[in-house]
C-alpha cells in the first residue's frame, strides 16, 4: 500500500483541517513525508511537523517526535510555539514540573500567550485528575480573560459533565449558544445536558433545543432527531391535554424522519457493492436491522402509552 | 472551461472596455470636428462596452475560486462532536495509549 | 441467586471490547455486555457479545437511553440479554473502583436484568485479560469478583494481537459513530467476520 507523497500530504491536510485525533494514521503518513520529502512540502512542512509531532507523542513514538522537534527548533529557534511543543514533549515523558516551569518562563515573556496558558490547564488536568476542581478553577480564571474562546468553554462544559454537574455545564453551553446561535451542535449538547438533569421543566427546555438543533441542521443531526423523539415521548402524560397532543405529533414526526433516514441509507447501501473500502453493513443483514430499528422506535413510542 | 481560458476571458473583457472607451473619445472628437450636435454614442460602442463588462466579470468570478454558501451554518451541517470534540489545545498524553503502544 | 456465577467471556466479546479501548485511547469509553438467555442448568454467565457505546461525554443520558432501547430490541430478537455495563476512564492511572455514574447505570440495567455485572477497565493493563475487573451486586453493594472466576475463550488474546496489528480497531463502530453516520452499524458485522477467521 504505497501512498505517494502527494496523497500523504493531502490526507494529512484533510486530517489537520477536520481536527481528527488519530495518532497512528498521522504518524504512518507523516513520518516518511517529513523524513524524505521535506524539501517538496515548502512552507506546509512546518504545519506537518507540528501535526506529526503531537501525533507521535500520542502513540509514544519518541524517535519521530524528536525528529520533528529538531527540524522545527533549528528553523524557529526563538519561537514560543516551538517552545510550547518542547513543553508537550516533557509532559508526555511525565516531567510535569519541568514542563510547568518552561510554560511559566514563556508566559513571563509573553503573558497574553493563550496557547501556553491552555497547556498549563491541560497539564493540571492530568496531574490533578483525581481533583478536577483545581483544573476547573484555572479554566474559569482563563475564561475571565479570554471570554471568546469557544474551545475553552466546551472543555469546561465537558469537565462539569464528567462531574455530573449539569447546571454549570448548561451555563457553559448557554455562553456558547449566545455567541454561536447558528451552531446546531451547541443546541444539541445543551438539550442533552438539560435532559440529563431531569425534571419536567428541564425536559421541556430540552425538547425546544433539540427541535432547534433539528431545524438548524436541516434534519441532518441524528442525535437531535432521536432527542426530540425521546423528550416528546417522555413528556407525554405529564403535561396538559393540548400540550400532550402536540408532543405526540412531534414524536410521530421525529420517528417518521428517523425511519426514513434508515430506509434511505440502508437501501442505498444495498446497491453499493461491498468492494468499496467503506465499512458498510452487509446487505443480507439489512432486513433484520431494519426490523430492530422499527422495534426500538416503537419501543420508544410505546413509553407514552404505558406512562 | 479550463483555467487559462478564464484568464483570457478577463483580458479580452478588459480590452473590450478599454477599446470602447477610446472609441467613445474618438467619436466625441469626430462629432466636435464635424460640428454636429452630439446626441448619443453609436450602438456598436455601447454593445461592446456592455459585452466587455460581462465577459470580464464572468472571468473574475470564475478565477477567484468557489462560491461560499450564503447561509451562516452551511458548513456546520456536516460537522459533529466527533471532530469538534477534539480540542488539541487541551490534549493530554497520560492516557491508555501509553500502555497500549508500549506493549506492541 | 445468592452466590455469584462464574463468568465466561467469548472471543468476540473480549476482542470487541479491547478494540473499542484501542480505537479511542485518549477518551473515556463505555459499552454493554450481552449474554445468552439464562437457562436453569447454566452454571456460568456466558458473555457472548459486546456493544461499544460512547466515547464522548459518557455522562449524558439521552443518547444512552436511545442506545439501550436499540440494544434491547436487538436482544429480544436474538434471545440475548444485557448482562453488563463496562466503563473505562480517560486517565492512565485511573483506579478500577466503580465510578458513581457507572454504578448508577448498572443499577438501572439491573432493574430489568437480574445478575447483570459492572466492569471497570484497568487502563494500565489494556489489551490483556487482566484489564477487566468484574463487579457483582451482592447485598446492595457492588463487590469485586475474584479474577480466577473469570475465564476467557481460548485464543482470544492471539486474535486480539492479530487484529490490533492490522489496525482493525479503526473499523470498529460504536454508537457514537453510528449516530454520526447511520450507515455504520454498531453490531460490527465486518469486525465479527474477522474475529471468526
Amino acid at each position: 500500500m504505497a501512498v505517494s507523497w502527494e496523497e500523504a500530504r493531502d490526507k494529512l491536510r484533510e486530517l489537520r483541517d477536520s481536527n481528527v485525533r488519530d495518532g497512528e494514521s498521522v504518524v504512518d503518513l507523516g513520518e516518511r513525508l517529513v523524513r524524505k520529502y521535506s524539501s517538496k512540502l515548502g512552507d506546509e512542512l512546518w504545519l506537518v511537523c507540528e501535526q506529526v509531532f503531537i501525533a507521535a507523542l500520542d502513540v509514544d513514538r519518541d524517535d519521530v517526535a524528536d525528529m520533528c522537534l529538531e527540524k522545527l527548533s533549528s528553523n524557529f529557534p526563538k519561537s514560543s510555539r516551538v517552545m510550547k511543543l518542547q513543553g508537550m514533549m516533557l509532559e508526555s515523558q511525565g516531567c510535569a514540573d519541568e514542563a510547568e516551569e518552561l510554560y511559566k518562563t514563556i508566559l513571563a515573556q509573553d503573558p497574553t500567550n493563550a496557547a501556553v496558558r491552555k497547556r498549563l490547564i491541560a497539564l493540571s488536568k492530568w496531574r490533578n485528575w483525581k481533583n478536577p476542581g483545581a483544573t476547573i478553577k484555572m479554566l474559569t480564571e482563563y475564561l475571565e480573560v479570554f471570554m471568546a474562546d469557544n474551545d475553552a468553554w466546551l472543555e469546561l462544559a465537558d469537565l462539569y459533565i464528567a462531574q455530573m454537574d449539569y447546571d454549570r455545564a448548561a451555563y457553559c453551553m448557554e455562553e456558547l449558544i449566545l455567541s454561536n446561535s447558528f451552531n446546531h451542535l451547541y443546541h444539541q449538547r445543551y438539550a442533552e445536558i438539560k435532559y440529563s438533569k431531569g425534571g419536567k421543566e428541564n425536559k421541556e427546555l430540552a425538547r425546544q433545543y433539540f427541535a432547534q438543533a433539528v431545524k438548524l441542521s436541516n434534519n441532518c443531526n441524528m442525535r437531535a432527531l432521536y432527542g426530540l423523539l425521546m423528550t416528546c415521548t417522555s413528556l407525554c402524560g405529564k403535561v396538559s391535554q393540548s400540550e400532550d397532543s402536540k408532543n405526540k405529533q412531534y414524536a410521530t414526526w421525529a420517528a417518521k424522519m428517523i425511519a426514513e433516514k434508515y430506509n434511505n441509507t440502508w437501501v442505498q447501501d444495498k446497491d453499493v457493492s461491498l468492494d468499496g473500502k467503506k465499512n458498510v453493513t452487509p446487505s443480507k443483514d439489512v432486513p433484520q436491522l431494519m426490523a430492530s430499528v422499527q422495534q426500538s422506535l416503537s419501543l420508544l413510542n410505546l413509553q407514552d402509552g404505558v406512562a | 472551461m479550463s483555467h487559462p481560458l478564464k484568464k483570457v476571458a478577463i483580458i479580452v473583457g478588459l480590452a473590450c472596455i478599454v477599446h470602447a472607451g477610446f472609441s467613445a473619445a474618438q467619436h466625441r472628437s469626430f462629432v466636435r470636428l464635424t460640428e454636429q450636435e452630439f446626441s448619443s454614442l453609436p450602438l456598436d460602442i455601447v454593445v461592446q462596452s456592455i459585452l466587455g463588462l460581462f465577459l470580464a466579470s464572468y472571468g473574475i468570478l470564475m478565477v477567484s475560486g468557489d462560491f461560499k454558501n450564503i447561509q451562516v451554518n452551511a458548513d456546520m451541517k456536516e460537522k459533529s462532536f466527533e471532530t469538534v470534540g477534539n480540542r488539541f489545545a487541551f490534549c493530554t498524553f497520560e492516557h491508555r495509549g501509553k500502555a497500549l503502544y508500549s506493549r506492541q | 441467586m445468592s452466590s455469584t456465577k462464574d463468568v465466561e467471556i467469548s472471543c468476540r466479546a473480549f476482542v470487541k471490547l479491547q478494540l473499542h479501548l484501542a480505537k479511542y485511547p485518549h477518551c473515556a469509553v463505555n459499552g454493554l455486555l450481552l449474554a445468552r438467555q439464562f437457562k436453569k442448568e447454566n452454571k456460568v454467565l456466558e458473555i457472548v457479545d459486546v456493544i461499544p457505546l460512547f466515547h464522548q461525554c459518557l455522562q449524558l443520558l439521552p443518547m444512552l437511553e436511545i442506545a439501550l432501547a436499540h440494544v434491547d430490541a436487538h436482544c429480544h430478537v436474538n434471545d440475548l440479554w444485557i448482562a453488563g455495563y463496562y466503563e473505562a476512564a480517560e486517565h492512565l492511572n485511573a483506579s478500577t473502583v466503580t465510578s458513581l455514574f457507572a454504578e448508577k447505570i448498572a443499577d438501572k440495567i439491573l432493574e430489568n436484568n437480574t445478575g447483570c455485572r459492572l466492569v471497570m477497565v484497568d487502563n494500565k493493563k489494556v489489551a490483556t485479560p487482566e484489564s477487566l475487573c468484574f463487579y457483582d451486586k451482592i447485598s446492595g453493594k457492588w463487590q469485586k469478583q475474584a479474577q480466577d472466576k473469570i475465564r476467557f475463550e481460548a485464543g482470544c488474546f492471539e486474535t486480539l494481537q492479530d487484529l490490533l496489528e492490522h489496525r482493525v480497531h479503526k473499523d470498529l463502530v460504536d454508537f457514537d459513530n453510528h449516530l454520526c453516520d447511520i450507515s455504520l452499524h454498531w453490531l460490527n458485522h465486518p469486525v465479527n467476520h474477522l474475529i471468526v477467521m
